[in-house]
């Protein structure tokens, strides 16, 4: 009896230990401050209702130009174990003046991804970027929607509508289930919502914001189907001649489907390209998945790797920070709603906002205002 | 919450109540410990902690 009283105390102990930093992270609340040219926030279920009091009912920003021009939707988050993504969307939200056109940011596409980490993988539950005011802390979050929020899985996950066989855990993933399917799994509602609002709202380019490994060939890139190809050449030509950094196309396959680059394009008018940029913390290589790894990106194995020449991005002692992986999808996108004005007079989208030198040479965390000191109406909580 | 998700919450439990009575039934510790050890995800998932 005694020994069953001892391991009942021990079981409670490590359920509290072990259950609160993931319920504290799970309710952990990030907060973005809107920029002058945010006019409105709202939920994604405005174009779905049955999404409405879901954990991905996530939060759309609109940022609105003086001219009418063509409309833009980025997406961020749809894997939330890609960070530049979500915090390139924060310093959108709070920094970018448009000018022209009207553009919609989606900072957690999956929003039950960003509750709970890869712990398996042994990553942190935050990450922080350093600020003049002090941190800004994100949370860390998962490729796919938590077990929590979508269970069980299949034994093979069935694409909608094409009938692919994919594997059971991209059930889960939210750029394997476009374009979506109305009484689908949660994961397949998120994209159903998404595809409608690409209609209603009559959405020009669709940006999906990701970030792959040093040693996979699809990074440092754009992602693109047949018809956006013109404009994803373009934008990869001239920042590489203006900016310096390395990117380049890379083609959508017909072949494999459930993909934003894909379905986007087949399922709707909408031009879509899925921007990727280097994440040395996704690397299976490294050494621990520390906080200072996915900021930094700097890794001693990956160093090692690309003196043997296994990697497809240069690298160097400097690693791949998050300030550059941000800036690169700062000039990328840029570059990308250039080439587009350039062909579309009547729907131009011209924007304001820091670019890869920029954001390099002042560092993210100066672009963060502090939001503790700003009017509280500005103030979302994600 | 779809059906098949409430079955399987459903299911969960009852291996969970399963366990605990094994559990109050076991007069070997190792496999006291083995009980304990194992109902820790089940418990897990019923709290929607993981």
């Amino acid at each position: 009896m005694k020994s069953k009283i001892i391991l009942i105390v021990a079981l409670v102990v490590f359920m509290i230990l072990a259950g609160m930093p993931l319920y504290q992270q799970r309710n952990f609340e990030e907060k973005i401050i809107t920029g002058d040219s945010v006019v409105d926030v709202f939920k994604l279920s405005k174009y779905f209702e049955p999404l409405e009091g879901t954990v991905q009912d996530t939060n759309v920003y609109e940022l609105k130009g003086e001219e009418p021009g063509g409309k833009v939707l980025i997406i961020a988050g749809t894997h939330e174990n890609e960070p530049s993504a979500m915090t390139f969307a924060f310093f959108m939200v709070e920094n970018m003046k448009v000018d022209k056109g009207t553009i919609y940011i989606i900072p957690h596409f999956n929003r039950s991804g960003s509750l709970g980490t890869q712990a398996g993988g042994g990553f942190p539950l935050y990450y922080d970027i350093d600020t003049e005011w002090g941190e800004k802390v994100f949370r860390f979050g998962d490729r796919g929607l938590q077990p929590l929020d979508q269970w069980p899985d299949p034994d093979v996950y069935v694409h909608y509508p094409e009938g692919q066989l994919l594997s059971y855990i991209d059930s889960r993933n939210t750029n394997r289930t476009w374009p979506g399917k109305a009484n689908g799994t949660l994961a397949e509602q998120t994209t159903y919502a998404a595809m409608q609002m690409i209609e209603d709202e009559d959405i020009d380019i669709v940006i999906d914001l990701h970030e792959a490994e040093t040693m996979y060939p699809v990074t440092n890139c754009i992602v693109v189907p047949e018809k956006s190809k013109p404009y994803a050449i373009g934008t990869s030509l001239f920042v590489k001649g203006r900016e310096g950094f390395e990117n380049h196309v890379e083609p959508s396959p017909t072949g494999y489907r459930g993909l934003s680059h894909r379905e986007i394009g087949d399922y709707s008018d909408a031009y879509p390209f899925l921007f990727e940029s280097p994440g040395a913390h996704l690397d299976q290589i490294t050494a621990g998945k520390t906080v200072d790894l996915i900021v930094s990106g700097i890794d001693p194995f990956i160093m090692e790797a690309e003196k043997k020449g296994l990697l497809f991005v240069p690298y160097d002692e400097n690693g791949f920070s998050m300030d550059r992986r941000v800036g690169q999808h700062s000039s990328v996108f840029q570059e990308l709603m250039s080439q587009w004005s350039k062909k579309n007079k009547d729907k131009e989208v011209i924007v304001e906002v820091p670019k890869y030198a920029d954001i390099v040479e002042n560092g993210l965390g100066y672009y963060f205002k502090n939001p503790d000191e700003v009017d509280e109406d500005l103030v979302y909580i994600e | 919450m779809p059906l098949i998700t409430i079955f399987y919450y459903i299911m969960t439990g009852i291996v969970a109540i399963m366990m605990i009575w094994n559990f109050v039934k076991e007069r070997d510790i190792q496999k006291e410990i083995l009980i304990i050890m194992a109902i820790i995800p089940f418990l897990l998932r019923l709290f929607r902690l993981k």
